[in-house]
């Protein structure tokens, strides 16, 4: 089979050379493309076979049934027919707002926090076992403590965000200000350079790639965690208007909602990667 | 050389009084330099070598301020170095450069931090002309990762001139270098140190790049617990032509003492 040896080729060492065109020949991005609409047109068709066969429970739709509400609700995203009642893009709005808010108000205390607690050993080793206990603790144990110290759903889940967003950003920071090699602070010592020169000219560019990372990571999570604290806390806002579709039983438009939310995920993702970029150096 | 009795010695322009260093490694005391005295005159150009690891590094950061000694003294100018200061300048041999920045930032940066009242277009003119002595007119904007190893020294040696220290403390900086960049970035430090004959100390482990640079020439004894072992003068006249210095008997016998010394040091 070409595929087969194909894979071989690519695994094991050997001459590479034109193989008499056919597939092969090929270049590899087109090559997995293709495979891509493969695998995508095979999944659903098996999906569509068996809603016809009726071998899935009868609220499941049909992937035709589910690009059909798709167009429907991507067509006209900011409706608006009632105070629950509106367009997927006013959802999306509302989400991305809370964890803009909460993402932001993170950033400006972590940041600051893990250069300062990256700057001192001392420090850095006193906070750590907090960071670790605290780290793999679910952002949404939060949101009770939330609920009972803010009395409001909307500066609730903001301030879930923030926890989310929190530790990521102050874990990078510190690693990043603490890997700036020791020559660097000594260029700017034997300068006479400020303490606040230093800082500005030489840890922040320094540790600057790793706290985008910080922020990338801290951004994905964010956004992962907003879905989970809308369904609890309802109102407007992606997450609950998906709870809110499984309370109508209506499948197709939670489908259309997976895909959109990693869509802007996705999204997101890729604007701090191009940031990532473009504060990066190579020694 | 004056006499001491005559008074009219000049202020050493670096002085060592009986300084040791210890770290802590692993909990545990680490002595890199033991008992060192040495005295550094005006203009000198000296040169330390040593097995590695003996403690010349140290001792470079020690003048330099980034270190403070565990006993004894440092001096400069007859002052007391209690921290770095912009008449000391450094050249390294890693990460000698902000990566961030390009070959004309660093050496601004420096320019920037060290001569704070002078105005903006002097500082510039300075960067630029210094850029220029040591040939990178054209990499003023390149980052250090688009500059050779010799390029990335040159650039070093350029900052360090630039702003303009008394004392020059240059810490390994052509040891990674190959044979040929490292000709031409001596001759590159020769022309600098000519034109403006500043006090240097320069830390390396290649004799002929010591003799071929120093005035004297200080070995050390194998780490740890560091200290010198005797001290010899490279008495060629300059400018020095690195040819006709090896067809030299004195550079010959200069040399193999040299060698014996730091041979008897890794054997000891």
């Amino acid at each position: 089979m070409a595929q087969a040896s194909d894979v071989l080729r690519e695994r094991l060492p050997g001459p590479v050379g034109p193989t008499g065109g056919g597939w092969a020949a090929w270049p590899v991005g087109v090559r997995a493309a293709a495979l891509a609409l493969v695998l995508l047109a095979v999944g659903l068709g098996v999906w569509e076979l068996l809603v016809r066969a009726q071998v899935l429970l009868p609220i499941m739709p049909a992937p035709s049934k589910v690009l059909a509400r798709a167009l429907a609700m991507l067509s006209d995203p900011f409706y608006v027919a009632g105070t629950n009642d509106v367009g997927i893009g006013w959802q999306l709005l509302s989400s991305l707002r809370r964890v803009a808010t909460g993402f932001a108000l993170a950033a400006l205390v972590a940041v600051p926090l893990g250069f300062v607690i990256g700057m001192s050993a001392v420090a850095a080793k006193a906070v750590d076992p907090f960071v670790q206990v605290l780290r793999p603790v679910s952002p949404l144990a939060w949101l009770p403590m939330g609920l009972a110290v803010l009395q409001d759903s909307e500066r609730t889940a903001v301030f879930v965000i923030f926890i989310s967003a929190m530790w990521p950003i102050v874990l990078n920071t510190i690693f990043g200000v603490r890997q700036v090699p020791r020559t660097y602070v000594d260029i700017a010592r034997i300068y006479n350079a400020s303490a606040w020169t230093i800082i500005r000219r030489v840890l922040l560019p320094g540790a600057l790639p790793s706290i985008l990372t910080g922020l990338r990571i801290s951004l994905g999570i964010a956004w992962l965690v907003i879905v989970a604290a809308e369904m609890l806390i309802g109102g407007r806002g992606i997450g609950y208007f998906v709870w809110n579709e499984w309370n109508n039983l209506d499948i197709a438009s939670i489908i259309v909602c997976i895909g959109v939310i990693g869509a802007v995920g996705l999204g997101l993702d890729r604007l701090f990667g191009l940031l990532e970029r473009a504060v990066a150096y190579a020694e | 050389m004056p006499s001491e009795a005559s008074g009219v010695r000049p202020t050493p322009a670096v002085e060592l009084r009986a300084v040791s260093k210890e770290f802590r490694v692993q909990g545990k005391p680490f002595r890199a330099l033991d008992n060192v005295s040495l005295s550094v005159a005006p203009g000198e150009f000296v040169a330390l070598i040593g097995p590695s690891g003996c403690g010349k590094s140290t001792l470079l950061n020690l003048v330099a301020g980034l270190e403070l000694p565990t006993a004894g003294q440092v001096l400069c100018d007859g002052q007391p170095v209690r921290g770095p200061g912009a008449d000391r300048g450094m050249v390294f041999q890693h990460h000698g450069l902000l990566p961030w920045m390009t070959a004309y930032d660093n050496v601004r940066f420096a320019l920037d931090c060290v001569l704070r009242e002078r105005s903006t277009a002097e500082r510039d003119a300075l960067a630029r002309q210094y850029l220029q002595l040591v040939g990178l007119s054209g990499a003023l904007h390149k980052r250090p990762s688009q500059l050779s190893g010799g390029m990335k020294q040159r650039v070093g040696l350029a900052r360090a001139f630039a702003a303009n220290p008394r004392v020059l403390l240059l810490d390994e900086p052509f040891a990674a270098l190959d044979a040929l960049t490292r000709a031409t970035l001596q001759l590159a430090l020769v022309q600098l140190w000519e034109r403006e004959r500043k006090t240097v100390l320069l830390v390396t482990h290649d004799i002929d790049e010591a003799i071929f640079l120093a005035d004297r020439i200080v070995v050390f004894t194998h780490g740890p617990a560091a200290t010198i072992r005797a001290a010899l003068a490279s008495p060629f006249p300059r400018p020095r032509d690195r040819e006709a210095l090896l067809e030299e008997p004195s550079y010959r016998a200069l040399h193999r003492d040299l060698l014996a010394m730091l041979m008897a040091e890794l054997a000891a």
